[in-house]
């Protein structure tokens, strides 16, 4: 080695941030704008909604949990995971176990049921991930299957096919009202996570994955690492939706974690928009209300066997919405969403 | 030793049955890199569309399995037309997604129009069991591995002998290379779509007719799921001998271990590919060009 | 100088096929190596090997000392190895400012949980980078102007712009640019050229370049390495090259 410097020099130009302008203030202001309507939105709702309306809420945010996790598999790192019902079915024992058994806090129990289904998530997605990504889609299948062989038939530890009862949890003593508020902010927070991801290079080199691995190799990215941690991060946030499931629905059972709920899971990430924050709310907000509205439209109808009707209806609807939206709104909701924002900028 | 034998048989012949959708798994995958994870629920419908004809509209089998394969067919094709083909392009896991909702479209229509409960195909296998020495082989199910054989084998022909079947395999080689020699892409996709229509048809029936049908009947695609992966996700002949192998070992399990056990096989053999060896026995290592 | 990059008899054959045979060169540092060949000569596949992706039948590459060929593709980044891609290997998705910064991947230390709660510490260290890629990288390659717009739609010409910035923000000691002329104009190869020269010398990066533009490498190289059908045939000064019987031979041969 001679004695150049052992770093490189740089050229000296003018630094180029120093002028850069702000971004547009108005749209900043409409921005915060925006977000303090919805947060006020979000903490005055329990004090005008029904009962029915409260149970749904927070239905949907629990449901946002899972598919945000769900979108930074599938949408940001182009994994293809189909069991993700299955590791919403392992937080959701482990944190019931937890609780039954041990009576220890809510909180913990959904750390725990996180840590458990990223681990899950690890052991399924290890062997494949080391291979291609299409073994990853079948050992997720593998996972689907499997997971639900053994919650089923584990009877001593996990009841089931009658699964647990899971005793409720008053938050702050204010019964359902308080559980919304805590499913609110654990929600808001995963979301910000998620976003915050993604303005580091851990979501850049998850975003390289997806588009080409071989480039993103020789920027000193470890792939098959990154793609682990991108499918079990999925599995952990799908962790956190089973143990607050749990608690909320009071009930754990084998049925809950069916091939039919990964594929609303992936239907809501399709709907929504992959890769979006905003596309995987508006995903679960739709697929959430999307069969409280087809049966009423049922019991509209006339229908004679609603419940016989609906669980087929759901499998073809779930299935066409991923359909239609792939050939013909590949951003989503959130694709959709961002059209109109940007027209309606352009026509005022 | 004479039961072992008998399982053997029996599961070589059960394990027949997945061969016939494996391959038309393979070539699919092979030709477009598509994993088509509505296969199962293909072949459930075209035991479906057999049993209405013969069953609900008193048709006779015969018409029952010429409307399964022709329905089976054009339902392929209109999938691959309308919905896979204008999607040729985008990343693969956009067309992999579309068939796993025409998966769940499929499974759930047909609950809808037939509903949950199991039902029956007539009996146009022979019930008669069958002998070989003295190794007794439900009638069923010797008659159904025979019907499979002679398909395997006029596919083979088909793939092997053909110059569509030429086609196939060089558009499953080099897409860029297949198509610089004048073969159209787009039409080979169709085709492996067809076949398989018929191949999932044959299968699906004889599954049916073997095991009756349920809109879940689909879920014998982690069994075929199984044999391509242990066969190498890309080998067509390596299909046959992994399929008759996974049959085999869901017998013997069954036999002597017990039927949960025997569910759980599929998954252990996918897994234990992946970790020990995940080319399967006969897939080939692909070099990508980059 | 410094020998940087050693290459000795490096051989790589798949199946039937040799795609290098016995090739070996010493790359100095500080200069601008070219390899040249027709088609199929095995130009990329040296790139791949070096890169990582290829595992060579035989022979060594040594990269300032060190045997690279022992760590994984991924890891030679860390020793200063940058490379552009013949077909773009841009990412979808992504503006031309994050592009540009997953170039300097290796080199942050932000993790999953830091990333996730963004206060501090990995902020920092995000503005830092993205103040650093602004006044080195984007002003340097002359691409203010398109710095957060998303690269799909990019002319190809600008595309290979922001890979070339890319490749910098690792600030390489070996950039290792895959034909980096290629559907360019006139006023494009010029420019890029320009770029190259001063990657030289005012980042101090060694260069590895692969082309047909034989006006363009002829003006740019120290050095020429020729490859016909994965052999070296010869190897030398750009001028020693272009009269070198072999090279002619190679090159009216084919054609």
């Amino acid at each position: 080695m001679d004695e150049r410097a052992p770093t490189l020099r740089v050229p000296a130009a003018a630094p180029a941030s120093a002028g850069r302008a702000a971004s547009p203030p108005r749209r900043a202001v409409w921005q915060t704008v925006g977000w303090l309507i919805l947060a006020v939105a979000l903490l005055t709702f329990p004090a005008y909604a029904s009962g029915y309306l409260l149970f749904m809420a927070t239905l949907v945010a629990i449901n946002v949990i899972a598919t945000t996790g769900l979108n930074i598999t599938v949408g940001y790192a182009g994994l293809l995971s189909i069991g993700h019902s299955a590791f919403i079915g392992v937080g959701a024992y482990a944190s019931a176990l937890l609780w039954i058994h041990y009576g220890t806090p809510l909180l913990f129990n959904i750390a725990a049921g996180a840590v458990a289904a990223f681990l899950v998530g690890l052991v399924f997605g290890a062997p494949s991930l080391r291979i291609k990504d299409a073994y990853l889609a079948i050992a997720t299948l593998a996972a689907q299957y499997s997971l639900y062989f053994v919650f089923q038939q584990w009877t001593s530890v996990t009841g089931g096919e009658r699964g647990l009862t899971v005793p409720g949890v008053d938050v702050l003593g204010m019964g359902d009202i308080g559980f919304y508020y805590l499913v609110i902010v654990v929600t808001v927070l995963l979301c910000i996570a998620s976003r915050n991801l993604f303005r580091t290079r851990v979501g850049r080199a998850f975003i390289a994955l997806r588009e080409r691995d071989y480039a993103a190799e020789v920027l000193g990215i470890n792939v098959v690492l990154y793609k682990l941690l991108a499918f079990a991060l999925g599995a952990a946030y799908a962790g956190v939706t089973g143990a607050l499931m749990a608690v909320f629905l009071r009930i754990v059972n084998p049925d809950q974690f069916t091939l039919l709920h990964s594929v609303f899971f992936l239907a809501a990430v399709v709907v929504g928009g992959q890769a979006s924050t905003l596309g995987s709310i508006l995903g679960a907000a739709f697929m959430t209300m999307m069969p409280e509205v087809l049966r009423d439209l049922l019991e509209l109808v006339g229908s004679k066997d609603v419940a016989g009707i609906l669980s087929p209806m759901r499998e073809i609807i779930f299935g066409a919405l991923i359909v239609t939206f792939l050939m013909f709104e590949p951003r989503g909701l959130a694709g959709l969403f961002d059209r109109l924002r940007v027209g309606g900028r352009r026509s005022s | 030793m004479h039961q072992i034998l008998e399982f053997s048989i029996i599961g070589l012949a059960s394990g027949s049955v997945y061969v016939l959708a494996a391959l038309g798994f393979v070539i699919i995958f092979k030709s477009s890199s598509v994993f088509n994870f509505a296969l199962g629920e293909m072949m459930m419908i075209a035991a479906y569309l057999c049993f209405a004809t013969t069953v609900q509209m008193q048709l006779g089998w015969q018409a029952g399995v010429l409307v399964a394969v022709v329905g089976s067919v054009l339902i392929a094709l209109a999938v691959e037309r309308t919905m896979l083909q204008p999607l040729l392009g985008k990343p693969v896991i956009v067309l992999v997604m579309v068939t796993l909702g025409v998966g769940s479209i499929m499974r759930g229509l047909a609950g809808l129009v037939w509903g949950p409960d199991i039902v029956q195909l007539p009996d146009f296998l022979p019930r008669a069991p069958v002998f070989i020495g003295d190794v007794l082989i439900p009638g069923r199910l010797a008659w159904g591995s025979l019907v499979v054989g002679l398909i395997a084998g006029a596919f083979m022909a088909y793939y092997h002998f053909s110059r569509a079947g030429l086609a196939i395999r060089a558009t499953s080689s080099d897409q860029v290379t297949a198509e610089s020699m004048g073969i159209n892409i787009r039409q080979i996709f169709s085709l492996t779509w067809a076949i398989t229509g018929v191949l999932v048809a044959a299968s699906g029936i004889i599954l049916g007719a073997l095991n009756g049908i349920t809109p879940t009947l689909g879920l014998v695609a982690l069994n075929v799921l199984a044999v391509v992966m242990l066969s190498g996700l890309t080998s067509v002949g390596g299909v046959v001998v992994a399929g008759l192998f996974i049959g085999w070992v869901e017998t013997m399990v069954g036999a002597y271990l017990g039927a949960a056990w025997q569910n759980f096989v599929p998954y252990l053999v996918v897994l234990l590919v992946m970790t020990v060896k995940p080319t399967g026995l006969f897939g080939e290592r692909r070099i990508e060009r980059i | 100088m410094a020998q940087l990059l050693e290459v000795e008899s490096l051989s790589l054959s798949f199946g039937g096929i040799t795609a290098l045979s016995d090739v070996s060169t010493i790359v100095q540092e500080g200069s601008i190596t070219a390899v040249i060949g027709p088609n199929g000569a095995g130009k990329t596949s040296f790139f791949n090997v070096i890169s990582g992706f290829y595992r060579p039948t035989s022979g060594t590459v040594r990269f300032d000392g060190c045997d690279i060929l022992a760590l994984p593709a991924n890891a030679r980044s860390q020793r200063g190895i940058a490379r552009t891609f013949q077909n773009i290997a841009l990412f979808n998705g992504m503006t031309v400012l994050e592009n540009i910064k997953l170039g300097a991947h290796a080199q942050l230390r932000t993790n999953v949980f830091s990333a996730s709660l963004y206060l501090g510490w990995a902020r920092r260290e995000e503005e830092d980078l993205t103040r650093r890629i602004d006044d080195e990288v984007i002003s340097f390659l002359d691409l203010t102007a398109i710095r957060d717009r998303s690269i799909e739609g990019l002319p190809y010409g600008l595309q290979k712009r922001v890979e070339l910035a890319r490749a910098l923000a690792m600030r390489p000691r070996l950039l290792m640019v895959d034909e980096p002329f290629a559907g360019m104009n006139n006023s494009e190869k010029a420019a890029m050229a320009q770029y190259i020269r001063r990657s030289v010398r005012e980042w101090g990066a060694t260069v590895l370049l692969i082309d047909h533009d034989m006006e363009m490498i002829m003006g740019l190289s120290d050095q020429v390495v020729v490859l016909n059908f994965g052999r070296m045939i010869a190897t030398g000064n750009p001028d020693a090259v272009r009269k070198d019987p072999a090279v002619i031979d190679a090159y009216l041969g084919t054609e």
